[in-house]
């Protein structure tokens, strides 16, 4: 449903997409993970045609995205920032959206219905957007990318300041579309959430995709290693210790993670004395210790040296 | 073009919930405009001194009465009268822009006063705006009802309705145009706010081009624009007493007058970004507000800035309205020609410019 290759996108200097290739078929959710600054909302911007393209290209169904609106026709977007009005009501919002998608009279009131309904905000429809909580906001922004029912729905991580139970509603969301035959493009720095909804995953760090696969076959990466996390005093502290472990023999991989740090090995049972040891001589007095199977925040610490959160 | 009307429709139903629009464009003009009315009620001219050549051709007691209440009563601080020899020297110095405006008072005007015959015809003639002439004429034959205790001397120019033009029918019209014009600079700022917003950029992965996304909201702003023109006529009319002239003709030049608005905006648009455009539209404004006499009527400035104002849509558009009011029920489209086919210029140009530029670019708006 959705091919982009080789994407690049330079602003200025500063390189913020660079060769990012991508595939999503129908009825997958292919979760683009990582942090902050990573490159994700610049790379989503560029498949949906909202940017220039500095190199790349992109096919969306098999049409060239370049020629003309009609591609984009075939895409759903629910920004990061919530492409809504707040001066007009939830059900005014869209109404303009399902317009500017082609749809119109009774096909676009049932739409409008459905889309209300889904997202469970039919008795807030006539108020004003502005009115309404950060979950609901979200909620419709999500509504307003589905009235046209498109075959690639782009998701800019639609879970940002909402509530547990508003969250909980898109998963759900999301997930049936996926059932439905919905391609899915999902950007998160949430490792969780990749980890719960995602059938394959990007991970992505200074506009490079660093890896690319399944969640067992990214873990599966770490070779048969574990995590070791270690809680100090304070993030000065977890800094320092950090560089301490990284230079341990067996260690792949150390960064500051809070007020702690977060060491992958190999085998990291017999990593764990040698790190107690150079921490304790570092002055570094460890509060916790704690031995984790390796997750999707190990294998996005092993490819970049640092924390998914940082 | 169905999308870009989708997107005027949004717009005008924010434009007319937004309370600001209503305020910015209608309240502050009316307010404005009482308290100018309120602060200049019994002026009769143009503020800053003006140039004005008289030819005494009589050279009786009436004829140097005359002169004596323009240099000494009304226009003493107004006007700067020199004397000049001749009504062919006086027109040709007009002609050259030495003078902006020459007042010639006919042989015989003294004794036919005295007689009590039909006095000839005073002559006011003006080098650039009609309102001048308007205002000159509407003055001396009030002054020389007065002078000659009877009936007053036919005044060759034009009075606005019989009347004198005051300053509130420069102001009422010039306040409209500037608040015309800056309804539709916040327009850019809608633009510039829909892209901080984020809904600028979902229109944009819509299945929409450039051209319809800055179409249709010029469209709606040229709506609001007109709506807003109607009211203030309406307000000015009725509530001020602004003379605008045939209401016609005034909807006419009102209608090129947005349009070279639009044309302006959608250039700046279509050039600069949406981001970027709304500064360079707020700094545009303040030029363009102070060259084409928003604030101080060109035609007692010197030469170059009544010139300037000539260069500008709104200079030409109060230029426009202004003459429209001065010339009453005399007006037709001659008296408004020249703001006519500017204005229409600059919005027909502006427009096919940003057409242009907007049609070349693959993703809207980049």
């Amino acid at each position: 449903m959705l091919m982009a290759s080789g994407l690049r996108k330079r602003f200025g200097a500063r390189v913020a997409v660079d060769g990012v290739s991508l595939r999503v078929a129908p009825g997958e959710i292919y979760g683009l993970l990582g942090p902050n600054g990573a490159g994700k909302t610049t790379t989503i911007l560029l498949v949906c045609g909202v940017l220039p393209r500095d190199e790349g290209y992109v096919l969306v169904d098999g049409r060239d995205l370049d020629s003309g609106p009609a591609a984009r026709a075939r895409i759903g977007l629910a920004p990061q920032w919530l492409g809504l009005y707040p001066d007009l009501t939830g059900r005014e919002n869209l109404e303009f959206w399902g317009r500017m998608y082609g749809l119109d009279g009774p096909a676009l009131a049932s739409a409008v219905e459905a889309a209300l309904f889904s997202v469970g905000l039919v008795d807030r429809a006539r108020d004003l957007v502005a009115t309404y909580s950060g979950g609901m906001m979200r909620r419709l922004n999500l509504a307003s990318a589905l009235l046209h029912r498109p075959p690639l729905l782009v998701l800019d991580e639609p879970t940002v300041g909402v509530d547990p139970q508003s969250r909980n509603a898109i998963f759900e969301h999301v997930a049936k579309l996926r059932a439905e035959g919905t391609a899915i493009l999902y950007t998160t720095h949430y490792m969780e959430e990749a980890e719960r909804l995602c059938d394959r995953i990007g991970i992505i760090d200074g506009g490079r995709l660093q890896a690319e696969g399944t969640r067992r076959e990214l873990l599966a990466s770490l070779g048969e290693g574990a995590c070791v996390e270690v809680t100090l005093g304070g993030s000065d502290d977890a800094v320092r210790a950090a560089a301490v472990a990284a230079s341990l023999a067996g260690v792949a991989s150390a960064a500051p993670l809070g007020s702690g740090i977060r060491v992958v090995a190999k085998d990291a049972t017999a990593v764990l004395p040698p790190l107690l040891e150079v921490l304790l001589g570092a002055g570094l007095r460890p509060n916790r210790i704690e031995l984790r199977e390796p997750d999707l925040e190990a294998v996005f610490l092993r490819l970049t040296g640092r924390a998914l959160r940082d | 073009m169905r999308r870009g009307l989708i997107i005027a429709l949004k717009d005008l139903r924010q434009g007319i919930r937004d309370r600001t629009t209503v305020t910015v464009g209608v309240v502050a003009p009316i307010i404005l405009t009482g308290i100018i009315g309120v602060a200049l009620a019994n002026d009769e001219g143009p503020s800053p001194p003006t140039p004005i050549a008289w030819v005494d051709l009589d050279g009786s007691k009436v004829s140097a009465a005359l002169l004596r209440s323009v240099t000494e009563d009304w226009p003493a601080r107004r006007v700067a009268v020199t004397l000049v020899a001749s009504a062919e020297e006086a027109e040709a110095d007009v002609k050259a822009g030495r003078y902006a405006a020459a007042v010639i008072v006919p042989t015989g005007l003294g004794a036919a006063l005295d007689a009590s015959t039909a006095p000839p015809m005073l002559r006011v003639r003006t080098g650039r705006s009609f309102a001048l002439g308007g205002r000159l004429a509407g003055a001396l034959a009030k002054r020389a009802t007065v002078i000659a205790q009877g009936p007053a001397p036919a005044v060759e120019g034009r009075a606005p309705q019989g009347g004198t033009l005051r300053s509130i029918d420069h102001y009422g019209p010039s306040l409209t145009v500037l608040f015309l014009f800056f309804q539709l600079l916040g327009g850019l700022g809608a633009f510039g706010a829909e892209g901080a917003t984020g809904t600028l950029a979902r229109l944009a992965a819509t299945p929409v081009t450039g051209r319809e996304i800055v179409g249709g909201k010029l469209f709606a702003l040229a709506l609001l624009g007109a709506l807003q023109f109607v009211v203030l006529y309406a307000v000015m009319r009725f509530a001020f007493g602004v003379a605008w002239g045939p209401p016609l003709l005034v909807a006419a030049l009102a209608t090129t007058t947005i349009a070279s608005a639009i044309g302006m905006m959608g250039t700046v648009i279509a050039f600069a970004g949406p981001y970027r455009g709304y500064l360079l539209g707020t700094l545009l404004l303040f030029v363009l507000s102070l060259l084409g006499g928003q604030f101080l009527p060109p035609e007692g400035l010197p030469d170059v800035f009544d010139n300037l104002a000539r260069l500008t849509p709104n200079g030409q558009a109060l230029r426009g309205l202004t003459d429209l009011a001065a010339a009453g029920t005399e007006a037709s489209l001659a008296t408004i020609a020249e703001p006519l086919l500017a204005t229409a210029a600059v919005g027909i140009v502006g427009v096919l410019a940003s057409a242009r530029k907007l049609g070349t670019a693959t993703v809207p708006l980049a």
